[in-house]
């Protein structure tokens, strides 16, 4: 382990070409959360594009943009697969409600077990009587040697 | 060219050598700089001439797959897949490339990196050529909606 470590596992990132409706292009790094490809502002996902490594094109870089495997992205869609590389059954079935779609309700599943496998955090009084009971054994233990000498 | 960048890039280092050896047993601080741009000028002219070669051969883009970089200006961005020997479309390479006149296709787009305008294509398997890429109409899922899946919210939403 390097001296690094100690501020924790490294972020996982790869590069997207995003295709905007306003006819531009953007090569990018971004953050690999859950295996998506998530645009963050303010530490908070905003947008999120499925990352399916059967779908990276390799990219020797150009110019300033450094070499990496791409994944392609539109501003519209989570999945932009122009080869149909992709089976159906693994991409949101198309014109389906959010809550009848499976991919999605898949996400949001495996996401609620995440949560569920947390560790539970401490409540507001929880901690309170912590600091409490701490700040009284410290007075306990200064009297009791006040005591002794 | 690039040979006329090493030959001359030889020759000054060469000569700031020569003034090196002049300068130790002179002093004269005109040897002193002959050496300085000598080694400096020969050391840039090595450098263009090494560079400039990096910038015009194939770079490896994957396993047995290799991506010629543009010997001139690059005017298009083009997205390549092929099927393999099975018969499944795999992805190949995206790469810019200085493609002639006559074959640019489409509207051009403006990449955001270098705000250089480039046309898009994408290679048709069947065809064997490169056509106009064209973003879908269709589709499966808004990414900004995905990021609400994946932030947890109003979860009842998403689940059946």
């Amino acid at each position: 382990m390097g001296f690094f470590s100690i501020l924790g596992p490294p972020k996982e990132k790869r590069s997207q070409l995003l295709f905007r409706d306003d006819g531009k292009f953007t090569f990018r790094k971004m953050n690999i959360v859950k295996t998506f490809l998530v645009e963050i502002k303010d530490k908070v996902i905003i947008k999120g594009w499925k990352h399916f490594y059967k779908l990276q094109f390799p990219f020797p870089g150009h110019g300033k943009i450094p070499a990496d495997q791409i994944t392609l992205g539109f501003v519209r869609d989570v999945v932009l697969d122009p080869y149909g590389i992709i089976p159906p059954q693994e991409k949101p079935a198309l014109g389906v409600a959010a809550k009848d779609n499976k991919f999605i309700s898949d996400v949001a599943e495996s996401k609620c077990y995440e949560l569920q496998a947390k560790p539970q955090r401490a409540t507001l009084l929880e901690r309170i009587s912590m600091f409490i009971g701490s700040a009284l054994m410290l007075v306990i233990i200064g009297i009791i040697v006040k005591a002794a000498t | 060219m690039k040979i006329l960048y090493y030959v001359a890039g030889s020759a000054l280092v060469v000569i700031g050598a020569v003034c090196v050896r002049i300068y130790y047993p002179n002093g004269s601080i005109v040897w002193a700089l002959g050496a300085i741009i000598g080694f400096i000028g020969g050391g840039y002219l090595l450098w263009k001439g090494i560079s400039g070669e990096r910038a015009t051969s194939s770079v490896k883009v994957g396993r047995g797959l290799t991506a010629d970089l543009p010997k001139g200006k690059a005017n298009s961005l083009n997205i390549y897949a092929d099927k393999d020997e099975s018969g499944v479309i795999r992805p190949q390479k995206i790469i810019f490339e200085a493609l002639p006149e006559d074959q640019l296709k489409g509207q051009p787009w403006q990449c955001t990196n270098d705000n250089q305008w480039y046309y898009v294509h994408q290679w048709n398997i069947e065809t064997k050529q490169l056509d106009a890429f064209a973003l879908p109409d269709s589709q499966y899922f808004d990414p900004a909606e995905m990021a609400r899946v994946l932030k947890c919210r109003l979860m009842q939403l998403y689940l059946p």
